[in-house]
């Protein structure tokens, strides 16, 4: 089972750089870990949709499968009619932040090793609750293209 | 601005299709916007002029705000914060600038109106198939991916029936999707063009419009873009060395393609406007 970084990000504006997703796509690709990221957005399901869909095409992996509403309590797949039924994943306001967190958490588990799970955050309510849940955390306060370009050295 | 500038509105087709358009056979989609981006400062920097794209895409108005936030932020963070203008959304319907600010460009005529409550009605007992809610300016018809070809054929004949030869009639069934498209013939790309110029003329009062780039690779809609009356103003039509353009129509719109497929040839295509330097 490969070793998974997975990654929780609240400012998904702060990705669109792109000088910066070259290298992150350069760096991830020579890495030996896979690395996942989950958004936390307020953003409607359409702009989160359209987010996943041209970052992963600009970056050239399938690097976003998922985002998390916080506002609108609900979990939503980039590739949702067939996945969602898969993981059993309602698209409901069915569950609060710590069950979704959980539960992504869970169906990363099924098929990596999480090797480190990073949570980016401009503020720590949301993270308070990572840290009340015994998992491999790391809160940083740097930018998400940081924590990449240390990839090599976790 | 009120100084006088050359400007040159750029109008492209960047539909639901986004995701093959940013791609290249070669590279990942960075390189290939980073590419286009460069490719608009040089040919800012060879005419002496400022370009602004407007987005023209077929889609819902939603898709089409969320798709032009995303490219102006890229465009900002790549030092290119006036680069995009507008999104016109379900051909020529709405309008909506980089603040967010929505337009009604266009109403969908009390005809098709009427046909969309017989289309309603015909669909009413099949399951899946509907009418899309989110676009209100044409009939967009959406089916379940696992349609058969048969199936989409049958219900394209009996729904064309209904509608008669009075409108447009779109079908679409490939990788990108299923659908129906039914339009009024004046709910066009084209008439986007005709509606933006003014527009963009009110807005950058005292500007200087050289010509004009439509851009696009479908011979149904983008292409004639560059037939859109634009009150005396150059139009080149560019596109992407894609297959789904014929020979034929190249010639007789003098269309410039670029070398690559998608955003590759975009880019290639405004490098070759740029080394004609027409306006200088």
């Amino acid at each position: 089972m490969r070793d998974l970084v997975l990654i929780f990000i609240e400012e998904e504006d702060s990705l669109l750089d792109l000088d910066n997703i070259i290298k992150l796509n350069e760096k991830v690709r020579n890495c030996k870990k896979n690395v996942k990221i989950v958004l936390v957005s307020n953003k409607g399901k359409v702009e989160i949709g359209m987010f996943i869909s041209i970052f992963n095409k600009l970056i050239g992996l399938d690097i976003i499968d998922f985002t998390i509403s916080n506002s609108l309590n609900s979990i939503v797949h980039i590739k949702q009619t067939q996945d969602l039924k898969e993981y059993n994943i309602k698209d409901k306001n069915v569950y609060d932040f710590d069950h979704m967190i959980q539960l992504l958490i869970n169906i990363y588990s099924d098929y990596y090793n999480l090797n480190k799970i990073y949570y980016i955050a401009s503020n720590d309510d949301l993270f308070s609750k990572l840290r009340m849940k015994d998992i491999n955390y790391k809160k940083i306060d740097e930018s998400l293209y940081d924590i990449i370009f240390d990839l090599k050295e976790d | 601005m009120s100084a006088k500038f050359n400007l040159i509105p750029i109008f492209l087709d960047w539909t639901g299709t986004i995701n093959e358009i940013l791609s290249t056979e070669k590279e990942i989609g960075a390189v290939g916007l980073k590419r286009f981006f460069n490719s608009i400062k040089n040919l800012e920097d060879e005419t002496n002029s400022k370009a602004l794209i407007t987005i023209v895409s077929g889609g819902a108005l939603s898709s089409s705000k969320a798709r032009l936030e995303i490219l102006n932020k890229l465009a900002m963070s790549y030092g290119m914060p006036n680069l995009f203008g507008f999104a016109v959304a379900e051909f020529c319907g709405y309008l909506v600038d980089t603040n967010g600010t929505i337009s009604i460009l266009d109403n969908i005529s009390p005809d098709l109106l009427q046909k969309q409550n017989e289309i309603r009605n015909f669909l009413a007992n099949s399951p899946h198939i509907e009418i899309n809610s989110n676009v209100t300016k044409y009939i967009n018809v959406i089916f379940p991916d696992d349609i058969s070809k048969d199936v989409y054929n049958n219900y394209a004949e009996n729904i064309r029936k209904i509608c008669g030869d009075k409108f447009d009639f779109l079908v679409s069934f490939d990788k990108y999707g299923k659908e129906f498209d039914i339009k009024s013939k004046l709910t066009t790309k084209q008439n986007a063009v005709k509606f933006m110029l003014p527009i963009i003329s009110n807005k950058y009062q005292g500007c200087n419009i050289p010509f004009i780039l439509t851009g696009g690779d479908t011979e149904r809609e983008d292409l004639p873009m560059a037939l859109a009356d634009t009150g005396g103003i150059k139009v080149i039509p560019i596109a992407p060395h894609n297959n789904d353009i014929s020979q034929s129509v190249i010639d007789s719109f003098s269309v410039i393609v670029g070398n690559g497929n998608n955003i590759e040839g975009i880019s290639d295509s405004i490098d070759i406007v740029s080394k004609m330097g027409r306006c200088k």
